[in-house]
């Protein structure tokens, strides 16, 4: 009983011991597989079946697959999309396909390669391409000059949808094209299309530009809008024609709506509304523009606040324009608005006037003065070129004989005196 | 005793207001913090697209049409890139210093703790990578996007 105790014991001990250098030799014998794995160098192989595929108007879908002969190990792939045409893009994904919006009148042409994810030192797989070809045509039919406007309005019918986006293009009709062609406009906006129902015509009936008073355009969205234009002839296959544009770059941004302007004493206070834009009123930057009538001079200040107020130091009409953008903080810089329509405050200078009055009234009543002197002195010559001529002589015979009449007594002085004064009056009177 | 109880009840009462004037200055004014942090990141990365050049091609993850509520989790994304200098040059200090402020905890909302459980947005991994130009792009884009989308 006891030797076969010992035994085990000893059994016990030797596994006991052996069991821990067996777990050696095990992980050792794994790193060493892992020490192999490097010297076969891991080889990366290109993606296969890869196709582009037009989805939409201006967009593709990219597809691809991993290649099935690729080893499994745990390192983590990744593709590299390197676009050629029409404008040269990389990215890296781990998805094995992409939706890709870009014009597609030129042709597309694509190309995709495996590569680490996270690990950089393995290199990369060779490349492997595909293309889309441009659409048929004949060169010079397609429109040029492309250009599109976007404009926001208050829409009052729904209050899901606040607002209402416009959309206006206008483009020339191609070169080469002939005279009976006839083009047609279609725009996509994220997954919604629609084609133009109202298009302005030139001489020969063709349309050349195209006006959608509601469209499914998010003015704060930041999607591309995709615009596709295409044509029919009897002559020739006319070429279509599709551009990209960015919303914040053919916004035009609606003016600052109820400016209003007041002037108490030395201040000049303004105070205006945010456009009509789905955007809220701290995305917006504002220009004042002042212009003062009396010393013709303008003056601008750049606000991002609804009120300005500033002291003026001249009595003077003002006349005020604000106008408004979007701001980079909530948007790619954009198109300024219109200048709001001009207001006036202060009232005109009186000064000027009642001045001029004042010396104009100064100027005729001496002018009348002068006349009256003038007359007056042209009188003076009156009478003298024709003087009275009879009336001093009788008075001096009056005179002699009170003179006389003196002599004899004092009671005939009261006579003597009234007789005198009657004589120096009628001198008076014949004089003037 | 009753002089103790009083100003117990003085004192408790008063901590109560005051501790109730802080946290709805803290909450009212999280918002505001939140969003002249967004404007300071507009301007770091307007001056880091100032230095592309000298940034190492290597491509980063850069999301792009971040799915609705995911925004912070994107913007987590973009600032656990290492965004490193090519050539060690007067540069690198002016990238280190602005990447470091980018890297800064954003404010966070009282919203923004409440949804997080409810939406499960993608791991960093599943982003798309592009190069530093792109990067820095899309990076602007999102800011501008939480910006006019969460403030108004």
């Amino acid at each position: 009983m006891v030797i076969r105790n010992e035994r085990i014991n000893r059994r016990r001990q030797v596994v006991i011991i052996m069991a821990p250098e067996l777990l050696i030799l095990l992980g050792a014998a794994v790193i060493l597989q892992a020490d192999l794995l490097p010297d076969k160098k891991f080889l990366l192989l290109p993606p296969v079946n890869f196709t582009i595929k037009a989805v939409n108007l201006a967009q593709v879908l990219l597809r691809w697959e991993p290649n099935p002969d690729q080893e499994q190990s745990n390192i983590q792939l990744g593709y590299h999309v390197k676009i050629n045409a029409p404008q040269e893009e990389d990215y890296e994904t781990r998805n094995t396909e992409r939706n890709l919006i870009t014009i597609l009148h030129k042709g597309f042409s694509a190309s995709v390669r495996t590569v680490p994810w996270n690990d950089h030192s393995l290199q990369a797989s060779s490349w492997v391409s595909a293309e889309l070809k441009a659409p048929i045509g004949s060169p010079g039919t397609e429109i040029v000059n492309l250009t599109c406007t976007t404009n926001t309005k208050a829409d009052n019918y729904t209050h899901l949808r606040p607002y209402q986006v416009s959309l206006h293009c206008t483009w020339l009709v191609g070169k080469d094209a002939p005279d009976d062609t006839q083009y047609f406009l279609y725009y996509r906006y994220r997954s919604w299309i629609e084609e133009c129902q109202e298009y302005s015509k030139d001489v020969l009936q063709r349309n050349v530009a195209c006006w959608f008073p509601r469209t499914f355009i998010n003015s704060k969205g930041r999607d591309y809008l995709a615009v596709y234009v295409n044509g029919s002839s009897k002559g020739a296959a006319i070429k279509p024609f599709d551009q990209l544009f960015a919303l914040h770059a053919i916004d035009r941004v609606n003016s600052p709506a109820n400016v209003t302007a007041e002037i108490k004493g030395t201040c000049l206070s303004i105070h205006w509304e945010k456009p009509v834009s789905a955007f809220p009123s701290h995305c917006f930057d504002y220009e004042v523009k002042i212009y003062n009538a009396k010393k013709g001079y303008f003056q601008t200040e750049k606000m991002t606040t609804n009120t300005l107020i500033t002291i003026i130091d001249d009595v003077s009409k003002y006349y005020i324009q604000v106008r408004a953008a979007v701001s980079p903080v909530c948007r790619a810089t954009g198109l300024w608005s219109e200048w709001s329509r001009p207001i006036y405050v202060g009232k005109d200078d009186q000064k000027p006037w009642t001045e001029w009055f004042l010396i104009a009234v100064m100027m005729t009543i001496c002018f009348i003065l002068l006349i009256f002197s003038l007359i007056c002195r042209i009188c003076h010559v009156w009478t003298k070129l024709f003087p009275p001529v009879p009336g001093p002589k009788s008075n001096i015979n009056d005179f002699f004989v009170i003179i006389n009449n003196e002599k004899t007594g004092s009671s005939e002085t009261e006579v003597i005196s009234y007789a005198e004064e009657a004589g120096f009056e009628t001198l008076e009177d014949s004089v003037f | 005793m009753r002089w103790p109880g009083n100003m117990e009840r003085i004192v408790i009462c008063l901590m109560v207001i005051f501790s109730g004037t802080v946290a709805h200055k803290s909450s009212s004014q999280g918002q505001d913090r939140l969003f002249i942090r967004l404007r300071q990141l507009i301007d770091i990365v307007d001056q880091l697209k100032n230095y592309v050049n000298d940034l190492d091609p290597e491509f980063l993850p850069a999301p792009e049409d971040v799915k609705r509520h995911c925004e912070r989790s994107a913007f987590s994304c973009f600032q656990k890139v290492q965004l490193k200098s090519a050539n060690n040059g007067d540069n690198e200090k002016i990238i280190n210093i602005l990447t470091k402020q980018l890297k800064r905890k954003l404010p966070a909302t009282n919203t923004g703790r409440r949804q997080k459980h409810e939406v499960t947005c993608p791991s960093c991994d599943s982003y798309e990578k592009k190069p530093p130009k792109e990067y820095l792009e899309r990076l602007k884009s999102l800011i501008q996007k939480m910006i006019h989308q969460h403030l108004s």
